[in-house]
């Protein structure tokens, strides 16, 4: 059995089962007048075939077996997990911090994962949000979040 | 315009002041990325396509053009030196370029590597030159069908020649697709798959969706291994190939050129794919098979010379059809879009400005390539000291200010995070992201052209075998479905 395939295959399915309620939800239409659910139940029903396949083949996969253990084969994915729940943390704060302050807090948390030296880390994180701050919001105009201190 | 006054006006337009140091910006850009491993092209143009915002469109595809072209040149210096690919269209230069470093010849390969690339990306520019418009014009008398039977096509062979399984690739093109139409359904404005919320209205914008799956998921894919970069102590002398250089690699850089150029166009071709054909034939014909992977200097010109080949001929399909052949150039799509222009047939006549300047700076970005690629590769070689501690906190800043600046939009962000954490895991699960970009990006233009054909047809399908390039398109099709089967039932009867 190869468990990548089927992990993903299921997955797809599971996608494809909801891109196809939607499409039936919207309307199919008939082929002289398709509606706006043609096009999502066409592709959707696509998606089932295609994973079916996979999930089977995934299961008949006698002479190359994959094991869960050999897709987490590091320990480094917790490093990867703190990353993207820091980034999520990012989104939320952005808008009521600032690009500024919530960019220090990341950078700074982002280089002390990285085993950098605590001082070094906010020097770094310092000059990080300061130097990109005025690329885009000085030099190239983005607005960036702006937040209750006004930067 | 014809392809000689046109380039003449192109040549004007490169050569104005503001456009020539974009190009040059672009191209030390591009170099930079192609030479740092865990960042390839595609996130590099997403990340810096805000840099572009303020710039007039012709300059901002100058200034990406060069990026493309860059990267290109720049894997190869990583690949020699210290036998890691500075992105994926240089993994195979890694086989012999870097064993020829570690005999000495590190400045003999690095130097096939760049004049290589140099005389296949100029024979690709002049196909892009010879053929954009007399394809224009071609493309102009097609209608829905013909687009929906190339667009299918497109798509068969993105399956076809994907890199590994094919199924998988077949299910990612769709799933991009599917992910492309969420918004408001293009004909009769209905809400799909939306959930209600107004920053879906118009959809999943490319830029957030490529920077999460080729940005973010490289750097949380990195971040899980802890590789110390070893730079073999070697000394750069001897970059001009000498005669015997010239006489061993002029047939590879021939083939990789061919190559490159019919698998640029080719949707799902594209350079990585080009290098790996461009080497197994190398290895097929060479009378000494033996010396491939010990530092065969063939080994590096074919790729090498394949791979700019396609980045120049994939530019082809873009300009003329306003079809992106690669992930890429999807991309490079994307930012056509949001600078107000539409490539495709009209592009040429509408805007000549853009389509030659663009075609001309090409030209001069390989000469600036191999002007500043020589002399500059000590300065990459301490580019490459810097630690990874400190390059992916500044890679990640770059992905997110990248999203949020595509629409001011916070939510940009999340889309970006949705993406890397899902393109961390394909990677995990052996999926590949390249075709979901493209069907994502290919979607919205064959669901418009199938339903538009089938208004059209009132609903027969015999509009696409009436009408004699749809049903070439979609013969094409049948025989790419067909062939892995045939080879199946052989090796299942042969067994």
């Amino acid at each position: 059995m190869d468990i990548r395939n089927l992990i993903g295959g299921s997955v797809c399915f599971a996608l494809a089962a909801f891109v196809v309620l939607q499409a039936q939800a919207m309307g199919i239409g008939t082929l002289y007048n398709p509606q706006a659910g043609f096009m999502p139940g066409l592709v959707g029903g696509l998606i089932l075939l295609f994973s079916f396949i996979l999930i089977t083949q995934a299961l008949r996969a006698r002479n190359r077996r994959v094991r869960l253990s050999d897709v987490w084969d590091t320990t480094g994915w917790k490093k990867c997990l703190l990353v993207a729940v820091s980034l999520a943390l990012y989104a939320i704060v952005v808008s009521p911090l600032g690009y500024l302050a919530a960019t220090f807090l990341l950078m700074a948390f982002l280089l002390l994962i990285n085993r950098i030296r605590w001082w070094a880390a906010l020097v770094g994180a310092a000059g990080l949000s300061v130097s990109t701050w005025g690329l885009f919001y000085v030099l190239l105009k983005t607005p960036l979040p702006h937040g209750a201190w006004g930067f | 315009m014809d392809a000689i006054n046109g380039l003449f006006y192109g040549l004007a337009v490169a050569f104005e002041a503001q456009h020539l140091l974009l190009l040059a910006a672009g191209c030390i850009l591009g170099t930079l990325i192609g030479v740092l491993p865990g960042i390839g092209p595609v996130g590099a143009i997403s990340i810096l396509l805000p840099l572009t915002f303020q710039l007039p469109p012709a300059g901002a595809i100058i200034f990406l053009a060069g990026i493309y072209n860059g990267a290109m040149y720049g894997g190869s210096t990583t690949s020699i030196l210290i036998n890691v690919p500075g992105e994926a269209a240089s993994v195979v230069t890694c086989l012999d370029g870097h064993q020829m470093a570690k005999k000495g010849q590190a400045g003999q390969a690095l130097g096939i590597a760049v004049f290589g690339s140099f005389i296949a990306g100029t024979v690709g520019l002049v196909g892009l030159q010879l053929l954009a418009v007399p394809l224009s014009t071609l493309a102009l008398k097609f209608g829905p069908p013909e687009y929906f039977a190339i667009i299918l096509a497109g798509f068969t062979f993105i399956v076809y020649l994907a890199q590994r399984s094919m199924i998988k690739a077949a299910l990612m093109a769709l799933v991009g697709v599917a992910v492309s139409l969420v918004g408001l359904d293009p004909i009769t404005a209905q809400q799909r798959m939306t959930f209600g919320n107004i920053h879906l209205f118009e959809g999943i914008s490319v830029v957030p969706l490529a920077i999460g799956l080729f940005g973010l998921a490289e750097v949380l894919v990195n971040l899980e291994k802890t590789h110390p970069v070893k730079i073999l102590r070697v000394k750069i002398r001897d970059m001009f190939p000498g005669k015997k250089q010239w006489l061993q690699s002029r047939y590879a850089i021939l083939r990789g050129t061919l190559i490159g150029f019919f698998l640029g166009i080719l949707p799902g071709g594209g350079p990585v794919m080009s290098t790996f054909i461009a080497y197994g034939v190398e290895k097929r014909v060479s009378k000494n098979p033996g010396t491939f992977g010990c530092g065969a200097i063939e080994g590096v010109a074919a790729p090498e010379s394949a791979n700019n080949a396609a980045a120049s001929t994939s530019f082809i399909p873009l300009l003329t059809l306003g079809i992106p052949p690669n992930v890429v150039l999807a991309v490079l799509l994307g930012a056509f879009l949001i600078h107000g222009i539409t490539p495709g047939p009209l592009m040429v006549v509408e805007h000549p400005q853009i389509f030659w300047g663009v075609v001309a700076s090409m030209y001069l970005g390989n000469v600036i390539l191999v002007v500043l690629n020589l002399p500059l590769i000590p300065l990459w070689i301490q580019v490459l000291r810097i630690p990874d501690q400190l390059l992916y906190p500044m890679i990640i800043l770059f992905c997110l200010v990248g999203a949020y600046s595509v629409s001011n939009s916070v939510f940009d962000i999340g889309v970006m995070l949705l993406f890397g954490v899902a393109g961390y895991l394909m990677k995990k699960f052996d999926f590949e992201a390249a075709p979901l970009v493209l069907g994502f990006v290919l979607g919205p233009m064959l669901e418009v052209n199938l339903r538009r054909s089938l208004l059209m047809s009132q609903g027969s399908f015999s509009i696409f075998v009436d009408r004699p390039l749809a049903a070439g398109a979609l013969v094409i099709c049948l025989i790419l479905i067909a062939l892995p089967l045939v080879r199946r039932l052989l090796r299942t009867r042969q067994s």
